[in-house]
């Protein structure tokens, strides 16, 4: 199993270029079976990540670019009378799929975003009274723009939570960005390394991934010292605190270990906390990011 | 101006330096007095601005001046006025000078010395209690100035707090802690106080009567002796000089003796001139035996009833009187033992002398009334009788107010104003039995005393004092109380009774509770305070050595290898230990792992690296980070910090598993601290070469 992530992971790496670190932490995000919100300027390279993520994995996927002019129905679906049947036809959304590839999610109204976001909880949609089960597995990856907040409706906190993770691309390195002039890495090249039944699989192991009580300690330290200390305006939640469990453990596994060390928290924390810590209107306090600042101040070791 | 001051602690320290003055007036020479009140009206002033606090150069001067003139004014009264005085001033002084917290601290610290001194004088329950009132109210103060923050009822509770801690403890220390009774020893005071005086003249114990200060306490073993028969005695008068009675040369040389500690022991047939046919004598039986709780008299009495003997730390008298071995500075317990009879002797031609001694001259119509008695043929005795039955068939009356008697004293008493107390009828029948060659003699002491409620014990205070008159008879001192002729009351009830107008008794003492002895819900709790004072002075007061000491021994009974030292060792051991206990608390310290103890090993080996662990870092990159720096093998730095990861995050390992594990980590802790040893050697080689 663990070739296949190797694989997997080069692949995503030989896609984008650089970028280590943000793939894993892509992968670590789905194998935790979470959505992922990428933040990045205009072509550094998100959507590229999402789609071939998608297709790495073997899952089918439909990519959504979010307008204003949106509704909820062009995302989860319409019922159409039929003249011939006498009844209405529900017509699925785009929603109905197991990557849905959600582009410049805050350029949508908060009414689409809110009927997104039902689906990504619950894992449903319900239209007219029915309820529709979305497939298995699903992930949400949606795609945001710092810059240019003209005609954008910022997520608010209680949506951002609802992203495991949040991850930043950056630009790329020179050696990187040469590279990537050099040889035009065709997105078409990508071939499936797994199928949807062995990433449940995958995803199965990494629910089994042990976690004494130890780290247990350690990560409610962590959760708790935001929640009472004076510099932290927004606490972690209890599903924040489950997150970054789940978020570890996928890190454990992809490390090839069936118990989680601190180390994967610290390694999937930043992506898992800071955008909640930050929230909607968060600015960035001095050089250090509210998440680090937070690491810092926690002794693994001590109890 | 006084930050530092609240007005409340302010109030305070002016309440207490009050108190405190008013404790020890009774110590102070008026002089302090009013030093002590012009301090407080100064203090006062600058409390509302209208004054200024003295500049220090003043205050020494002033400090000097003081000092001087404190030691010249109680320099006749001992060391420990002195000393008292001294401290008195320094306290005041303090009190007018106070300017800082330190001020304050000093303050109150020396009315802690000021409050153990005024128990050195009053060692009663009621003054304990208001000594315990000082010291909190001295407490108060401390805590007003540290607790600023807290309000009025929350430094309440904290003080009720620490001081209901401090109980047990206290009880303990005074259980336990052994007394150092020769350390230190307390400087004898001059002060005259109340109490009986070796000289007599009629008007003085009218003084005492005044007085319902307690005198002595007194528990017996056996039956109570009735009232007539506690005839309390305390010393003999046997020098007239036609007004005072006092003791002759003889007696004063007796009482000198005593003061040295060497004084005659008239035990057994000690005195000489036993005569040739004395009788077969019945041996002296023991018949009682009590216990008496003497209040302070800095004099050496002790008194006793018919007949007692000399035991240790006691001396018998040739007059059958008491003397204590040190002066009784301190309420104090004897006991006593009561014996039915002395061995008998025969008087010295020089004793007979003396106690036939009368002035030359004087009191003619005495003389002329005996003379006319002795011509009706009666003998001694009978005159003597005839005397009392005119003391009682006449108009006598018993007062504590007489009429002055002049010159002739005697005539003045017996034809003129006859009207007086004990000293008048005892002086008279003196005169009268001397003159007609019956040796005799005064002796005065206290009569009565008043049994509490549940007949435990018994109160004597000073207005039982009383003088009675033993007349040599039968070759054997006989006691005769002309009193009883007069007043047979005062025998058997008391001297309340005994006074023909009752408002004489404790007149101008209104506020005295034992004035209003017909109360009797007052009674009652007059007789409540003076039991739990009995139960006080018998449990606290003279808690000593001896009685720590035997009751240890009675705990320790049951323990026969355990003996005092061993137990006290026990103690402190305990103490210690529970202290050390209480401060480290290991039963809240958590056991630090095998793992980690090896990582802090490894660690402090590593700091010398100059490389020290931050806060949020784990040991897998602090080891990581470390394997940059000169060590032989970097790999070793990753897997221990491997390993440790397993031990410590993996939950399914077993104990076997663990136990390898944590041995192999060992393993590599070692090696790793050699390798930083061997390049931490390597590093100085080449600094010292360099």
């Amino acid at each position: 199993m663990h070739n296949k992530i190797a694989k997997i992971l080069k692949q995503l790496n030989a896609v984008l270029l650089g970028k280590e670190q943000q793939t894993k932490l892509a992968l670590v995000c789905l194998l935790a079976d979470g959505h992922l919100l990428i933040e990045d300027l205009p072509g550094m390279g998100k959507t590229t990540l999402a789609g071939a993520l998608a297709k790495t994995l073997g899952l089918d996927y439909q990519r959504v670019q979010f307008t204003s002019d949106m509704l909820p129905a062009d995302i989860l679906g319409v019922s159409i009378f039929d003249k011939q049947l006498q009844q209405f036809n529900f017509h699925q959304g785009p929603v109905f799929t197991q990557v849905l590839l959600a582009d410049e999610i805050n350029r949508a109204s908060p009414k689409t975003q809110s009927a997104l976001l039902e689906a990504m909880e619950e894992r449903k949609v319900s239209i007219d009274k029915l309820s529709y089960s979305l497939g298995q597995p699903f992930f949400v990856i949606a795609t945001q723009n710092p810059q240019d907040q003209a005609g954008t409706f910022p997520l608010p906190e209680s949506q951002l939570d609802r992203f495991m993770m949040r991850i930043e691309l950056g630009f790329p390195n020179k050696d990187a960005e040469l590279a990537m002039l050099k040889e035009q890495t065709a997105a078409t090249s990508i071939n499936a390394v797994i199928d949807s039944q062995q990433l449940q699989t995958m995803q199965a192991a990494v629910k089994r991934v042990q976690a004494s009580d130890v780290l247990l300690n350690y990560l409610i330290r962590l959760v708790n010292e935001s929640r009472y200390a004076a510099e932290y305006t927004n606490a972690l939640s209890p599903r924040c605190s489950k997150s970054l469990l789940n978020a570890a453990k996928a890190m454990a596994f992809i490390e090839q270990r069936d118990y989680v060390v601190p180390e994967d928290i610290q390694a999937v924390f930043a992506a898992v906390t800071d955008h909640r810590l930050n929230g909607v209107h968060g600015v960035r306090q001095g050089s250090q990011a509210l998440s680090q600042t937070l690491l810092n101040s926690i002794d693994p070791l001590q109890p | 101006m006084l930050e530092f001051l609240t007005r409340q602690s302010l109030s305070l320290i002016l309440l207490s330096y009050a108190l405190i003055m008013v404790l020890l007036t009774d110590q102070l020479h008026s002089v302090m007095i009013v030093f002590g009140i012009l301090c407080a009206l100064w203090r006062v002033a600058v409390f509302t601005g209208r004054v200024a606090l003295l500049n220090k150069l003043m205050t020494n001067i002033f400090t000097l001046i003081c000092s001087a003139l404190v030691i010249t004014l109680v320099y006749q009264q001992g060391m420990l006025s002195i000393l008292v005085h001294l401290v008195v001033l320094g306290f005041s002084l303090k009190f007018l000078e106070l300017k800082s917290v330190r001020d304050v601290h000093f303050f109150v610290n020396t009315g802690f010395v000021l409050v153990a001194l005024f128990l050195v004088f009053n060692q009663s329950m009621l003054m304990a209690g208001i000594a315990m009132v000082s010291t909190l109210l001295l407490l108060t103060i401390l805590l007003s100035l540290h607790g600023k923050a807290l309000a009025n009822y929350q430094q309440f509770k904290l003080l009720s707090k620490m001081v209901l801690l401090s109980v047990p403890l206290a009880v303990v220390l005074f259980i336990v802690l052994p007394r150092l009774p020769s350390m230190w020893k307390m400087p004898l005071q001059n002060k005259a106080t109340t109490g009986l005086s070796d000289s007599v003249s009629p008007g003085s114990i009218a003084e005492l009567s005044q007085s319902s200060e307690l005198a002595f306490r007194s528990s017996f073993d056996g039956k109570i002796p009735a009232a007539a028969m506690r005839y309390w005695r305390v010393l003999t008068l046997d020098q007239f000089d036609g007004k005072t009675w006092t003791q002759s040369s003889q007696l004063k040389y007796q009482e000198e003796q005593v003061k040295i500690g060497k004084g005659p022991i008239f035990n057994r047939g000690s005195l000489q001139y036993q005569s040739a046919s004395t009788r077969k004598q019945s041996v002296p039986t023991k018949e009682n035996s009590y216990q008496i709780i003497i209040e302070p008299h800095y004099k050496h009495y002790l008194p006793s009833l018919d007949f007692a003997k000399a035991t240790a730390g006691r001396i018998l008298l040739s007059d059958y009187s008491l003397r204590t071995l040190k002066p009784v500075f301190k309420r104090q317990a004897f006991s006593i033992d009561q014996f039915n009879q002395v061995e008998r002797s025969l008087l010295s031609p020089q004793s007979l002398k003396q106690f036939l001694q009368l002035p030359s001259g004087g009191n003619p119509k005495t003389k002329a009334w005996i003379a006319t008695q002795q011509a009706s043929g009666l003998d001694s005795y009978s005159i003597l009788e005839q005397l009392l039955a005119k003391f009682n068939q006449e108009n006598f009356r018993y007062t504590l107010q007489p009429a002055l008697l002049g010159e002739q004293q005697i005539d003045d008493f017996l034809f003129t104003s006859q009207a007086g107390f004990c000293v008048h009828y005892a002086s008279t029948y003196l005169y009268v039995a001397r003159a007609l060659n019956v040796p005799a003699r005064m002796v005065t002491g206290y009569l009565g005393g008043e049994l509490d409620s549940d007949s435990e014990f018994l109160s004597v205070r000073q207005y039982d004092a009383h003088a009675w008159v033993e007349i040599w008879k039968n070759q054997q001192w006989q006691r005769v109380d002309p009193t009883a002729y007069v007043a047979p009351e005062r025998v058997e009830q008391g001297i309340m009774q005994g006074l023909d107008d009752q408002s004489e008794f404790l007149s101008g003492q209104y506020l005295s509770i034992h004035r209003w002895q017909a109360n009797p819900f007052l009674n009652q709790l007059r007789n409540a305070f003076a039991k739990a004072d009995y139960l006080w002075a018998v449990w606290v007061i003279n808690y000593d050595n001896e009685k720590q000491f035997k009751l240890l021994q009675n705990l320790l009974k049951g323990l026969p290898w355990l003996n005092l030292s061993i137990l006290i060792l026990l103690l402190l051991l305990s103490a210690a230990s529970s202290l050390i206990l209480w401060v480290f608390k290991p039963w809240q310290t958590e056991k630090v792992p095998t793992e980690d103890r090896l990582f802090n090993k490894l660690y402090q080996k590593s700091t010398q690296q100059h490389l020290a662990r931050e806060k949020g870092q784990t040991i897998a990159d602090y080891c990581q980070a470390l394997s940059q720096f000169k060590i032989e093998e970097p790999q070793l730095l990753i897997d221990f910090a491997k390993l440790y990861n397993q031990i410590k995050f993996k939950p399914s390992l077993s104990a076997t598993q663990r136990k390898t594990l944590l041995a192999e980590l060992a393993e590599l802790q070692k090696k790793i601290n050699r390798q930083f040893r061997k390049s931490l050697d390597f590093h100085k080689n080449r600094n010292g070469s360099e």
